[in-house]
């Protein structure tokens, strides 16, 4: 069972909270933040604040790369959730708008998503009435968008992407690629 | 003519067609014990004639014979109509239209580069130049740049067109060596 704590913290530094060869995500100063619980395990936060998240979800086939990055900087509101968050410099400031704004979201997210400890790392970015979530567990990736979905592990990784007129669904496993489009 | 009549007739027809069968069966066996003892001479006239049979084959469903006598009638190909947007295909042109342009995705080709990497390879482009044709390439989709480590890649749509003009070239070398004015 999830829960938020009452108090909400300002951030006194600039974080990097993930930092992988092919995800980035950092947190300006004076970023505001709300701790987050499972059962009543410190479990991450929910994050509102100058945001700089990339994620590489190209895919490197034998036929050449596919795919883009995705790049998000500005002014954002995240939840991050992993079995050890990190530790930061905060100092408490009561600011009940944004604690509804995270409680809200929480409860959306953990209704959408059925939610276990484990070591990897979540980052989820409200989109609407769903999330884009970011997966990382060592060299495992996944990021699920509105109009992509990309795994990757070493040099293996599926990518599907929603074109304009079609679907696309790329795979790759070492010297070997798949590519297949599907027209609606 | 009764009809007791006419099933004599096809029963003569079926006969004699009989006879062709088993004279043809035994004409093919012959060709193919021929190929089968390994006598070169007659394996060799055995395929030239099946050849000949073929180009007979294909003559012979080229001449008509029509109500006004013999006409040949050649099957025309049918040109499938250009289907591309125009704007998108000359972005990718455009791109492609510069000499050190098509330098930069010759080195991709052979794997990602950083920028520092693709500076060393070729040092007849100087810096900025070099950060602008990598722009140019970008937005025509033939080269992507990752966001964390920076590498610059050859798309699957780059290597692709590389291969184009690869056969371009090559289609020019020929018609070039074809064309030469003296």
């Amino acid at each position: 069972m999830w829960k938020l704590d009452k108090e909400v913290y300002r951030l006194n530094e600039n974080k990097v909270f993930l930092d992988h060869p092919k995800c980035r995500l950092t947190v300006g100063e004076n970023s505001i933040l709300a701790k987050v619980f499972f059962n009543d395990h410190h479990v991450g936060y929910v994050v509102q604040g100058y945001v700089e998240f990339f994620v590489d979800t190209i895919l490197e086939t034998s036929e050449g790369a596919v795919g883009k990055p995705v790049r998000k900087t500005g002014h954002q509101t995240f939840i991050y959730l992993s079995k050890q968050p990190p530790e930061m410099n905060l100092s408490p400031t009561g600011d009940k708008e944004f604690w509804a704004k995270a409680y809200s979201l929480c409860e959306k997210f953990f209704k959408q998503n059925e939610y276990r400890l484990h070591k990897g790392h979540i980052v989820a970015f409200p989109v609407g009435d769903k999330f884009e979530i970011l997966v990382l567990k060592n060299n495992k990736l996944v990021y699920i968008s509105l109009s992509k979905i990309f795994v990757s592990k070493m040099d293996h990784g599926v990518l599907l992407e929603n074109k304009r007129d079609a679907r696309r669904v790329i795979t790759s496993a070492g010297e070997k690629t798949i590519l297949m489009e599907m027209k609606f | 003519m009764s009809n007791k009549d006419e099933i004599e007739e096809l029963r003569k027809e079926i006969e004699v067609l009989k006879e062709k069968i088993k004279e043809l069966t035994k004409l093919h066996e012959e060709k193919i014990r021929y190929i089968d003892t390994g006598d070169v001479e007659n394996t060799v006239s055995v395929i030239a004639e099946s050849i000949i049979e073929g180009i007979r084959g294909e003559i012979e469903k080229s001449i008509l014979i029509g109500p006004h006598g013999i006409y040949i009638s050649r099957e025309r190909k049918k040109i499938k109509t250009a289907d591309f947007d125009e704007r998108e295909v000359a972005k990718i042109l455009d791109a492609l239209a510069n000499e050190n342009r098509l330098k930069i995705l010759k080195v991709l080709s052979t794997g990602g580069r950083y920028l520092k990497e693709l500076q060393e390879e070729l040092p007849d482009i100087s810096a900025g130049t070099l950060s602008s044709h990598l722009n140019i390439l970008q937005e025509a989709g033939l080269v992507v740049q990752e966001a964390i480590r920076g590498r610059y890649l050859i798309t699957i749509l780059g290597r692709t067109a590389l291969k184009i003009v690869n056969k371009l070239a090559k289609l020019a070398k020929q018609l070039g060596e074809d064309h030469v004015e003296t």
